[in-house]
């Protein structure tokens, strides 16, 4: 059972009020994975650590008005979501026109050599699955971290996406398909599936 | 004229491939696309492969550098003095 002390509302509470302590637990517990999320959309490692601080200063700032009834993770995830968009400096992708049908295909469906046991054996390379996920755009690589490696719900994802929940799905399912199709392209010569 | 499995085509089975794998199809549906898959030797297929890609994911497989479960040390005594300057501005 969580200590009602440790508990995120409690911790950014106390942080408002001017309890430095408590804003250091709340940074402790949550630097990690905010570094995580940071480091897989952001250009380089200069700037993944210039949104893991814009990301902190403004949750203290913001510490009194926070809503993170059920954890403070996607509240943080928004807020680095805005620093990154702020660092790119670019304007937000159109419009996915791409048939889901051509993904398909890029992606091996009604590929006999596409067997789930060789998808298996490339994605236990950490380095190929890394490199295929650096190689996505943007907006697929944001929903796959925030909905697989730092598994968030489905609502929860939606919701710092600012997306409904049908929309962050039919992303989700492209970019999964777009991921699958950068590992074949990444197998060795001859084990392609 | 034959009837796909489940009265689905491999198209219909693709782009419901998500949500089956995620568990939030409902039931009718979810048990079509299921018919579909058990006789559709590609979508068993590429079902599989993308269940293997998410759990790949999902098992920490991947990870940014430096993005592991402890921050450098550096990284965190700098986020340190970051927010401590937005505590008491100069």
């Amino acid at each position: 059972m969580t200590d009602a002390a440790d508990d995120d509302a409690v911790l950014l509470r106390r942080s408002a009020a001017g309890d430095a302590d408590a804003f250091a637990r709340f940074v402790a517990r949550h630097r990690a994975g905010v570094h995580r999320f940071a480091t897989m959309l952001a250009r380089d490692a200069h700037d993944a650590e210039e949104v893991l601080q814009q990301t902190f200063v403004q949750a203290y700032r913001g510490a009194a008005g926070a809503r993170v009834d059920g954890g403070a993770r996607p509240w943080l995830l928004t807020i680095a979501r805005h620093a990154l968009a702020r660092l790119r400096r670019v304007a937000q992708a159109g419009p996915d026109t791409v048939s889901l049908e051509q993904l398909g295909r890029e992606a091996g469906f009604a590929d006999p050599a596409a067997t789930p046991e060789r998808v298996a054996a490339a994605v236990e390379s950490r380095q190929l699955l890394h490199t295929a996920l650096k190689a996505l755009p943007a907006g697929d690589r944001e929903v796959l971290v925030l909905r697989e490696l730092e598994q968030l719900d489905g609502a929860r994802t939606a919701a710092v996406l600012g997306l409904s929940l049908e929309a962050m799905k039919s992303r989700l399912h492209r970019a999964r398909l777009r991921l699958l199709a950068e590992v074949r392209r990444r197998l060795p010569a001859g084990d392609e599936p | 004229m034959n009837v796909p499995p489940g009265g689905l085509t491999c198209f219909e089975v693709l782009a419901q491939l998500s949500d089956l794998l995620d568990g939030t199809l409902a039931a009718p549906q979810r048990q079509r696309v299921e018919l579909h898959v058990a006789g559709c030797g590609d979508c068993a297929r590429f079902g599989g492969a993308v269940a293997r890609l998410i759990a790949g994911l999902r098992t920490g497989a991947v990870q940014g550098e430096g993005g592991g479960e402890a921050l450098p040390g550096a990284v965190a005594s700098r986020l340190d003095a970051a927010w401590r300057r937005a505590l008491d501005p100069p």
